[in-house]
């Protein structure tokens, strides 16, 4: 179930939302085991028969949990069942994933199995919380309870598409028994998070993303200005639906008196590579930085200790020693994210990119390199070099996206039209205009986070409060969200 | 700005935004006109046609390429063209039988549907479904023959809202603004309206033909060129036989002649897609005495005469078409069999000679 279908918006939300209250008053457990039932009606609306998979899933990590808890005095044990059943979560997300590519690049073809909703989402975060039953059980043994893990897991605004949930962050407010009854403020902030991510996916992002298909699939004639056109419309799409899909969740999680973490900074106005990681998708970031750069970072001092290598500073400086760590965990790290994301050479490529991106952001800082190219200059660079991987992203393969980037510097000549779309040649101002309010909205308008109060606005007109205007306001734009729901694309006339 | 209390806050919150969704939703239903897109009108002429009754002797169903090609003004006896746009046999089988209902029904009906309509999915839901075509009941009845069939292309084509067809026929059918809102920003609110109106004029006048492209010539290959084979779906099929079934019950003759291609898309036309269109239509005719193929099932004309990517005839095509379509249709309505006067081609005819 999408947040931005019918079904969700009139009849899901609704029903869960006043369900869980009226259930909460007999209750705290009670609304959770609701809101459980609710997230996996939410779950198997789409395709039921991958409800089995994650109540399996479920199941096992939470009894394997409680065995490596169990079992906290005797490490061998623990790191050997830790590692088993890292590895059966792996096996699972593999097998849906990436079998068939695997299978592939060794010249086997087979059919790709259907990849279960948010595998990848539902997967990294049991294995997070598997790490922390080792690595901090005291944490881990605090609301642990069947009931507690399940929703954890379940929760349906996050078990799709994120943020990737700490159980640190989120068990605890299970516990709340406030957090079960309705919650006036709580649902108008919701309410506002939620409206302004549905505008976002509705009006901005889908619209943004009529020329990206066609514009892809036809990168090698693309001419310099629709190639541009294509690159710039598809990491505006990616960024309104990302932002959209983000807003959405922290909105229904919020109407449920529950507080995710921000996952969406304003990731186009980062003055550099690791600045854009810790505004995009901030709690994958977060995740890889906890249960992978770090162990991987500190393993490899550790050896280079062993090994009688310094680490310090000065070690950083050398050549071999900034290689050994930095930029190898930084490559292990960003290379898996790349292919977190999907199995594929693009994806692979998008991680590695970034991961030189990042080399070099650390180089500059580690050598002491003196130039500096102000702030507009930093943020158009990051923007730039996010570009690029973003059209490795997109792409459905390394040589649309070479043709694309070809495109792009002129290789296929200047102009403006993309082949298929002649009609679109005539709307080429309207698409700049557009595109112009859509940066003038990425790069000067406040973000979510800042408009609803929970971040410092410098614009404090637009900072919202509990007032009438913003009730009305807050309201009409609700309406247009929910009127925008059946796509804001008109069917063309294709066939005959 | 003063606070208020939340519970006020959300009451002003759900006040505004019910009103603000009654408010389009009473637009949508009251103002179509205003905000549907260019197609909309034609099919709200054919539909106005076909509820006053104002038919004439001959009827003509169908999809597209008949609602441009045939020009009733230019056939010499009193025609309706009712062919739509993405009209497959479901559309036909509906216009046919709501004109049965009618007093005087039609001496003759015409029918053109090309190939590809036998056998792809098209615009069930984009077009019939949205602008109104079928009632409540008619609709209920397509699904469950889909559903009795087993053929989904009816039921979910293009749809990944999760509703299943009967509910989304229904929003359709109360004008569910959500459905509607995307014509409603595009057209401003509005801004569609005049010229809306003003093509609702020329189709009523035009007896219901009216044109897409009007370029002086396309090369551009239609999508019949693409076709594999020639398998028709069960629905399409079924409606089809029903339409042919009615109309024999009321022994009302039907000539099946289908609309030419251009050059440039029928030398890529496969030999068994063409075969078993023919083949198809010919067991129909074999069926039912009062069927007749009329010409060839692929006739195909210098890419000059057509208007766009769609083999859709341009105003000089269709003029000698229709031309040439008048004397054919005299001479079925004199009862003479579908000969030389059927075998309509542009004959190397310049304009200049056409009358």
């Amino acid at each position: 179930m999408l947040f931005n279908s019918y079904v969700f918006l009139f009849a899901f939300l609704p029903v869960s939302l006043a369900g869980f209250f009226a259930i909460g008053k007999l209750g705290g457990r009670a609304a959770s085991v609701w809101l459980i039932a609710a997230s996996l009606v939410f779950y198997g609306w789409w395709n039921p028969a991958f409800l089995p998979l994650l109540g399996v899933s479920m199941f096992a990590n939470f009894l394997i949990s409680r065995w490596l808890l169990a079992v906290g005095e005797r490490p061998q044990l623990q790191g050997w069942l830790l590692g088993g059943a890292i590895a059966l979560n792996l096996v699972a997300l593999v097998y849906y994933k990436y079998l068939a590519a695997i299978l592939g690049f060794a010249g086997m073809v087979v059919a790709d199995p259907v990849l279960p909703l948010g595998i990848s989402f539902f997967t990294f975060t049991q294995i997070g919380y598997l790490l922390d039953c080792r690595g901090a059980p005291e944490q881990t043994r605090k609301g642990s309870g069947w009931i507690d893990y399940l929703l954890f897991v379940t929760f349906f605004p996050h078990l799709i598409a994120g943020p990737i949930l700490h159980h640190r962050e989120m068990m605890p407010q299970f516990s709340v028994s406030e957090n079960f009854h309705p919650d006036a403020q709580n649902l108008a902030v919701g309410l506002g998070f939620f409206t302004m991510g549905l505008l976002k996916k509705c009006l901005l992002a889908d619209p943004t993303g009529v020329l990206v298909a066609p514009g892809f699939a036809q990168a090698d004639t693309l001419p310099m200005f629709a190639a541009w056109q294509v690159a710039l419309s598809y990491s505006l799409q990616l960024y309104f639906d990302f932002s959209g899909y983000s807003d959405m969740a922290v909105g229904l999680a919020r109407m449920f008196n529950l507080r995710f973490p921000v996952n969406f900074n304003s990731p186009y106005k980062a003055r550099s590579v690791t600045d854009y990681w810790q505004r995009w998708h901030i709690t994958l970031t977060r995740y890889l930085t906890q249960y992978l750069f770090t162990p991987l970072a500190m393993f490899l001092m550790r050896r280079r200790v062993a090994s009688g290598l310094p680490i310090g500073r000065a070690a950083q400086r050398t050549m071999t020693g900034f290689a050994a760590m930095l930029v190898l965990p930084l490559g292990t790290t960003m290379g898996l994210a790349g292919l977190w994301h999907g199995a594929g050479w693009t994806f692979l490529i998008f991680g590695l990119l970034h991961a030189v991106y990042l080399s070099i952001n650390h180089g500059w800082r580690v050598f002491g390199l003196p130039w500096r190219i102000g702030t507009a200059g930093s943020v158009g660079l990051t923007y730039l070099a996010v570009l690029i991987g973003a059209v490795f992203f997109r792409a459905p393969g390394v040589m649309p996206a070479l043709d694309l980037l070809g495109g792009m510097i002129g290789l296929h000549g200047i102009g403006f039209s993309i082949p298929s779309e002649p009609k679109m040649q005539g709307k080429l101002a309207l698409d700049v205009v557009w595109l112009g309010v859509l940066y003038a909205i990425v790069w000067a308008a406040p973000n979510t986070q800042e408009i609803m109060g929970e971040a410092r606005n410098w614009v404090s007109s637009l900072t919202w409060r509990p007032s009438l205007p913003w009730a009305v306001g807050f309201g009409l734009a609700a309406a247009i969200g929910l009127l925008s729901v059946g796509g804001t694309g008109e069917f063309l006339y294709f066939q005959f | 700005m003063k606070a208020i209390p939340g519970d006020r806050y959300l009451r002003w919150f759900g006040v505004s935004a019910a009103c603000l969704f009654a408010v389009a939703w009473i637009w949508i239903v009251a103002m179509p006109l205003a905000y549907m897109d260019t197609e909309y009108p034609s099919w709200l002429a054919k539909r106005q046609m076909l509820a006053g009754c104002d038919l004439g002797e001959v009827l003509v169903v169908g999809d597209s390429r008949a609602a441009v090609d045939i020009v009733p003004a230019l056939l010499g006896v009193k025609t309706t063209n009712l062919a739509v746009g993405g009209g497959q046999a479901i559309e036909a089988f509906i216009a046919v039988s709501r004109a049965l209902d009618c007093p005087v029904p039609p001496k003759r009906v015409v029918v053109s549907l090309n190939a590809g309509h036998f056998v792809k999915p098209d615009l069930f839901w984009e077009r019939s479904i949205r602008f109104g075509a079928l009632n409540h009941a008619e609709l209920a009845e397509v699904l469950q023959t889909a559903v009795e069939l087993d053929d989904s292309t009816v039921l979910s084509p293009r749809h990944k809202d999760g509703l299943p067809p009967q509910l989304r026929a229904w929003l359709y059918a109360i004008r569910f603004p959500p459905l509607y809102f995307a014509g409603v920003l595009k057209a401003g609110g509005f801004l569609r309206y005049w010229q809306n109106k003003d093509s609702l004029d020329a189709a009523l006048a035009s007896r219901g033909q009216y044109y897409f492209g009007t370029d002086p010539g396309s090369s551009v290959m239609a999508a019949d060129g693409e076709l594999r084979s020639f398998v028709p779906l069960p629905i399409q099929d079924h409606y089809f036989n029903a339409m042919l079934a009615r109309l024999a019950a009321r022994e009302i003759p039907v000539d099946f002649i289908a609309m030419p291609l251009n050059r440039s898309t029928y030398i890529h036309v496969r030999p068994e897609v063409e075969g078993g269109y023919s083949t198809y239509l010919a067991g129909y005719a074999a069926r039912f005495g009062n069927f007749s193929v009329v010409g060839k099932v692929m006739p195909d004309w210098p890419d000059r005469f057509f208007g766009d990517a769609f083999a859709h005839l341009n105003p000089d095509g269709a003029t000698i078409y229709s031309a040439g379509f008048g004397a054919c249709l005299q001479a079925r309505l004199d009862g003479h069999a579908a000969g030389m006067a059927c075998d309509i081609g542009w004959g190397g005819a310049e304009l200049a000679q056409v009358p």
